[in-house]
């Protein structure tokens, strides 16, 4: 009903703007959806299952197909065993301390390894590891390069300190004075551990380990740059090979697609419940914040040991390297389009991105009011879902769904940029879907009741909240765009050829000092990145599927 | 696997307590004796739980005094080795067990056989009319079956000494008249040596069977704990 003060005008026509802002919200989430992430799956399901007379079975279960399979496990099981145990004695020890320090800068050393981009972890491996590199040149001389071992070695380094910071966060969060009461009941360290301590880590640890195993599942560039080929073929570097670097497979591409989305649905199916499981507990005593050197220093070390193995790719060669690069006018060239796509790339799915958030959470809030609940639920459930699919699958049900209008051969700027969007759609809604559950009606009632526009009452009340979390989503999917490497390898063409992409080819042409040091650029960029995420948000977010249940500790 | 515990009562003793907090020292000597409830009052930021914390060895910094239960001293002792029962602020229940694990945690800290803590669980939380839940999650209590079932925690496993640290300080005014009821009705199970800390004169009028205060002692400039009532009717 309209009102015909002049305050109620400004109240209707105030209502009026958001309707239709959560109108246009809606559309864009539910067109986002189906088209980036149901029709492309669906795609590759029908099509893997229906495409020949056998049902695609015989795809299915081909015996080639069927090796590679049992290698991928293979590997995601070492992997993920090594990281898991590594990752909780660090996670517990690092937490047991953590709760008495402020929040240390130290800390995102531990987050920053997850953002380093892969090719640069490969490159970083090869130096370490290769047949003339540090290890070599040391006198340790192993065969470990372009073998399963070095796959598994890479991604324990990316991912300890992943699951360590977890499980700290988690150790962090439990009540000092739980422990306690254990101490006044008789238990010593053994139950305290497990009587205390593991029940509330262990949903995160679980949660931890299946994210591990499904991001090792999707491991893409470190496979390709670490495996060696054929020795060393997992799931991933099968769908490309058969697609892009030789015959063109595509019955097979799609066995390995849904083999590939089998295996890594289920694992975020049980990060879901395992992170729902979780118990957060409500502090009625602050902690005590001690500066103390020893444990900033632990922190540190910590943190350094797990970045430092990339640094590596830092020599005395690289500025004269790098000098050289920046005067030959072809690879000046190569640089500056890769660079030119890669940044216009970042730039384009982080803000693509973080609007589409946005959008969702808008849809989230306009069904919370409606009181959809089932229907809140399931959107929220589906809006994670891309978490557990591959690019490569995702790429590749875009391949067969939109082949009338996508030539994969030619490049498509906007394939790929849809592709990193849904790609890194979780993450920043990971970040951002806290802030938009925590309302503040209360206050911001309370501004309009003192006068505040309802501008002003957003700027002043709702912005300091939202600004935070916004800019660590743009900045965690700008790095994580950068460094991306899938979803360009499938849809590249010679004009759209991004940084990452180069430096494999680089690799590829055995061109291992350029590619250190243009590598060690897009490294610094992304460690920046990832700096500036850490520092502007919460990055423990990215580990959280669903909002934390709250446990009241207090009466 | 071990039946009930079974240790001796014997009397809390503080000698010489001493611990710097600012500008201020706070002393401590006295006794609480089988089936006391002492009362310790005091006002805020006194150092009541501080005082307590390290009668249970949880807090052991720059602290001067020894602590006794009867002969035996536990001033170097590891809180699980106090054999002190100690019921916190806030229940710190362990969300991760059922009312019934949480109760009897003590015993089966000392190796006491399930069938046997389970029997002697179902027993003490029928007194404090809890063993319609006794199997589910803590959870699901409300404020004050919670401080109940931390009542209980502490005192079943037949602790040496009972501490209690402001326990009804976030209770509404019934609930704390109930549980103040239900803790006498409790240690009436197990009469062991009890210190309450409150701020609460009504606790005193209900439990105490002795009052401690801390006072400011303008001749030594220290706050001091000083006895200043006694009554011979313990409920022990």
């Amino acid at each position: 009903m309209k009102v015909r003060t002049e305050s109620g005008a400004v109240a209707f026509r105030n209502r009026d703007l958001v309707f239709y802002l959560t109108m246009i919200s809606i559309l864009w989430t539910v067109l986002f959806w189906l088209s980036a992430v149901l029709v492309p799956v669906a795609a590759v399901i029908t099509q893997a299952l229906f495409q020949d007379s056998q049902g695609g079975w015989r795809a299915l279960l081909d015996p080639t197909v069927l090796s590679v399979v049992r290698l991928t496990l293979w590997q995601v099981f070492w992997s993920t065993l090594w990281s898991g145990t590594l990752g909780l004695l660090l996670g517990l020890w690092i937490g047991s301390f953590l709760a008495n320090l402020p929040r240390s800068r130290a800390h995102a050393l531990l987050v920053v390894p997850f953002g380093v981009p892969t090719s640069v972890v490969g490159i970083a491996w090869v130096t370490w590891l290769g047949r003339t590199g540090v290890f070599a040149y040391w006198g340790f001389h192993s065969e470990w390069i372009y073998s399963l071992k070095a796959v598994i070695l890479a991604h324990v380094f990316l991912n300890v300190p992943w699951v360590a910071y977890l499980v700290s966060q988690a150790r962090k969060d439990l009540p000092h004075s739980l422990l306690e009461a254990a101490k006044t009941l008789g238990a010593d360290r053994k139950c305290q551990f497990r009587y205390v301590v593991w029940p509330h880590v262990s949903s995160v640890f679980w949660g931890a380990c299946a994210q591990v195993s499904s991001l090792c599942t999707m491991s893409f560039s470190l496979v390709l740059g670490l495996g060696g080929g054929p020795p060393v073929q997992t799931l991933e570097t099968e769908i490309y090979e058969r697609l892009r670097y030789g015959l063109l497979d595509i019955s097979g591409a799609l066995a390995c697609g849904v083999w590939e989305l089998a295996l890594t649905l289920v694992p975020w199916v049980l990060v879901l419940y395992f992170y729902s499981k979780h118990k957060k507990f409500n502090f009625n005593q602050p902690h005590k914040q001690v500066r103390r050197l020893r444990h900033h220093a632990t922190l540190w070390g910590l943190g350094g040991f797990f970045v430092i193995p990339y640094l590596v790719i830092f020599n005395g060669q690289t500025p004269a390297t790098l000098l050289r690069v920046v005067l030959d006018p072809d690879s000046r060239l190569q640089v500056l389009m890769a660079l030119d796509v890669s940044v216009r790339l970042a730039v384009a799915a982080s803000l693509g991105c973080v609007l589409t958030v946005v959008a969702a959470l808008m849809t989230l809030n306009w069904l919370k009011k409606c009181k959809f609940k089932s229907l809140e639920s399931i959107m929220n459930l589906l809006l994670k879902l891309p978490s557990g699919v591959s690019v490569l699958v995702l790429g590749l049900g875009v391949w067969i769904a939109y082949s009338r209008w996508v030539d994969p051969f030619e490049g498509s700027f906007l394939v790929v940029l849809g592709l990193q969007m849904t790609l890194f759609f979780p993450v920043a809604f990971r970040l951002l879907s806290p802030i938009s559950e925590s309302h503040s009606t209360l206050e911001l009632e309370g501004a309009v009741l003192l006068g505040a526009s309802r501008f002003q009452a957003f700027w002043i009340i709702e912005w300091p909240r939202w600004k935070g979390p916004l800019f660590a989503s743009l900045a965690a999917v700008a790095g994580g765009g950068l460094g991306e490497v899938g979803a360009v390898s499938l849809f590249y063409s010679e004009r759209l050829i991004s940084m990452p992409l180069l430096l494999s080819r680089w690799m590829g042409q055995y061109r291992f000092a350029e590619a250190q040091a243009v590598g060690g650029l897009l490294l610094l960029l992304s460690f920046a990145l990832m700096l500036i995420a850490f520092e502007l948000g919460e990055l423990g977010e990215l580990g959280r599927l669903v909002p934390r249940r709250q446990v009241e500790v207090t009466l | 696997m071990k039946s009930i515990v079974s240790v001796q009562l014997m009397p809390l003793r503080v000698e010489n307590f001493e611990k710097k907090m600012g500008s201020i020292t706070l002393s401590a000597y006295f006794t609480v004796n089988v089936g006391e409830r002492a009362v310790l009052l005091g006002k805020s930021g006194s150092g009541k739980t501080t005082l307590l914390r390290w009668i249970a060895g949880l807090d052991q910094r720059d602290f001067k005094g020894k602590v006794f239960a009867g002969d035996r001293d536990l001033t170097y002792l590891a809180p699980e080795f106090r054999n002190i029962g100690f019921v916190f602020q806030d229940a710190n229940l362990f969300t991760s067990l059922t009312v019934m694990d949480n109760v009897t945690f003590g015993l089966r800290m000392r190796g006491v056989s399930r069938c046997v803590r389970e029997a002697e669980g179902a027993l003490w939380l029928e007194k404090v009319g809890l063993k319609g839940q006794s199997f589910s999650p803590v959870t699901q209590l409300s404020g004050g079956e919670r401080q109940r079932v931390a009542f209980v925690r502490a005192l079943i496993w037949r602790p040496q000494i009972v501490l209690l640290d402001e326990p009804f300080s976030a209770l509404d005014p019934e609930l704390r008249a109930a549980l103040r009821r239900d803790l006498v009705e409790i240690h009436r199970l197990w009469p062991a040596p009890m210190l309450l800390v409150t701020h609460d004169e009504k606790d005193i009028e209900v439990l105490a069977t002795s009052r401690l205060d801390l006072q400011w002692d303008p001749v030594s400039d220290q706050r001091k704990v000083v006895r200043s009532r006694a009554r011979d009717d313990c409920d022990g």
